[in-house]
């Protein structure tokens, strides 16, 4: 808001100057004759030529702005039309021949049998209890034959 | 290490054909193992990965002396041959510490090994006590399971959420053990794509699984979105692993969060002891929560069910076998040598714990591209019960 204020009042200044311009050589003139009518309509039509010159500097530069602008968007409607064909063909994916799954070559293969192997692991699904000794363990001064009795 | 360490051991070892131990026996083993064989067999398992290929040994003449003494120990002979590690991926690690297991597990350790508020331990859970001890908190060993950790790095549950972070941009659920936010060194280096990228995977994947058998018809399988998503998981995860960057720290999260795996999947010695026999790891873990005063995450289940898979499956691409929309039926397809049966896990499992549906005809991820700068919301957060 305040850079359009600036660039009005801007402008009118510069229409200002311009015709105060074409008033100054009269001012500063041999004689002092008044302005007459046939001056101002001099000025008129300059300053409207100024401005005329003015909005088509305007609208060359609206122009460019659109250009860039639609420049832009290009890539999205390029990628919008390409995903609109690719919509499109995808019905002929069936005509296509199915891939056709490649064997591993040998060494491939040899690796991944190797990388199985390697962690290879029994399974515990039906594991209950692994079972343990647990026989008592004898204190101090008896004897592991001894166990559960008393040293004599 | 630990599940994989069981298989070993439960398959014949050439030229005999019948193997040294069943499921249960070879647990057994574990169970009541001395920690420091257990650690010595990690560091086997370290040395024969190569990690840095040849360079220069993973262990040198000292440290290869020192795993042979005594004969290597009690698992020396079902260390794995050369080749891909032979432990889990970070993701295994990363599912199975959401259940919030370690900080449950360290208070069992604590009261069991302050008084006696949960019983007196029987000689088995005492030995489990202190192969925990060992494997999980840092107790002194001859061999420290965790080389990551110095004085600079004391805290193995930071290391795990600085590895989480970096490699799979996540972070736990959970804070620590009194629900306050855990300070750790948060890289700026991490894969904050990871899950917008895995989930869009997911999605993908169900629409393929969902064709395999469609002879007419439109087919909605789309190969080359599933080998570029694939493919861009496995740079982020490979930018992640230059030069073996993680490999010790996956190791040794491996390790850990293996034992806990071990320790719930049946009812073992302390399961018994804390009075929390179950049919399922989840519900186990859950009544050992009671016993201590901390509650499991709610979505347990889902963490235990995927794990395994969820390791699989980002160790297949991260590994780059999947080199063109010609090999994506590697992903789902039900032939042989495809890991589908992994997919399908992570994909029901994955949706369930996070409450996304891929198995929906519309598109529920946001495939925008993520802005470098905004850091992202962990995924797995939900409410626990």
């Amino acid at each position: 808001m305040a850079r359009n204020t600036t660039a009005a009042s801007g402008g009118r200044a510069k229409a200002e100057s311009l015709a105060q311009a074409f008033l100054q050589p009269r001012k500063r003139g041999a004689y002092d004759a008044p302005l007459t009518k046939a001056d101002l309509l001099d000025a008129l039509g300059a300053l409207t030529a100024a401005l005329k010159q003015h909005e088509d500097k305007m609208e060359m530069m609206e122009l460019t702005i659109k250009r860039i602008a639609q420049v832009d968007m290009l890539g999205t409607r390029v990628e919008n039309g390409l995903c609109e064909i690719a919509e499109r063909l995808k019905p002929l994916e069936r005509l296509q021949e199915p891939r056709e799954p490649k064997a591993l070559e040998l060494e491939d293969k040899e690796n991944l049998d190797g990388i199985i192997k390697s962690l290879d692991r029994p399974s515990w699904s039906n594991a209950t209890s692994i079972p343990v000794p647990n026989d008592p363990v004898p204190f101090v001064g008896q004897t592991p034959t001894n166990q559960g009795s008393s040293k004599p | 290490m630990i599940p994989q360490l069981i298989q070993r051991m439960i398959t014949p070892i050439p030229p005999s054909t019948t193997p040294l131990f069943n499921r249960d026996t070879a647990a057994r083993a574990l169970l009541i193992a001395d920690p420091f064989d257990l650690v010595l067999h990690m560091e086997q398992v370290w040395t024969a990965f190569q990690p840095w290929g040849t360079n220069f040994p993973a262990a040198g003449t000292a440290r290869v002396a020192f795993q042979q003494i005594g004969g290597g120990g009690q698992f020396s002979q079902f260390t794995p041959q050369a080749g891909p590690p032979h432990w889990d991926h970070l993701g295994y690690s990363y599912v199975l510490e959401n259940t919030r297991a370690i900080q449950i597990m360290s208070r069992v350790v604590r009261e069991y090994r302050s008084g006696e508020g949960l019983g007196i331990p029987t000689v088995a859970t005492q030995r489990w006590l202190d192969i925990t001890e060992v494997l999980l908190f840092g107790a002194a060993s001859p061999v420290a399971p965790w080389l990551s950790t110095s004085v600079i790095r004391q805290d193995p549950e930071a290391i795990r959420r600085n590895s989480y972070w970096r490699l799979l941009g996540l972070d736990l659920a959970h804070g620590t053990d009194d629900n306050r936010p855990l300070a750790y060194d948060k890289a700026k280096a991490a894969n904050t794509g990871f899950v917008q990228h895995f989930e869009e995977l997911m999605y993908e994947l169900w629409q393929a699984i969902s064709n395999v058998r469609n002879i007419s018809g439109a087919n909605d399988a789309d190969d080359d979105r599933i080998f570029r998503l694939a493919e861009a998981i496995q740079f982020g995860l490979r930018s992640r692993r230059q030069s073996q960057s993680l490999a010790r720290e996956e190791l040794a999260a491996a390790t850990a969060l293996g034992w806990i795996d071990l320790t719930l999947s049946a009812n073992t010695p302390v399961v018994q002891d804390l009075e929390a026999n179950a049919t399922s790891p989840s519900e186990r873990l859950r009544l050992i929560g009671q016993r201590v005063g901390l509650a499991a995450h709610s979505k347990s289940a889902q963490f235990f069910s995927m794990a395994a898979d969820l390791s699989l499956f980002l160790r297949t691409i991260e590994s780059g076998v999947l080199s063109g929309p010609e090999f994506s039926w590697i992903l789902y397809d039900n032939r042989p040598g495809s890991i589908a049966n992994s997919s399908r896990r992570v994909i029901t499992e994955w949706g369930a714990a996070t409450g996304k549906n891929f198995k929906t005809a519309e598109r529920q991820i946001d495939a925008r591209p993520v802005p470098a700068s905004l850091p992202v919301r962990p995924q797995l957060v939900v409410s626990r019960g």
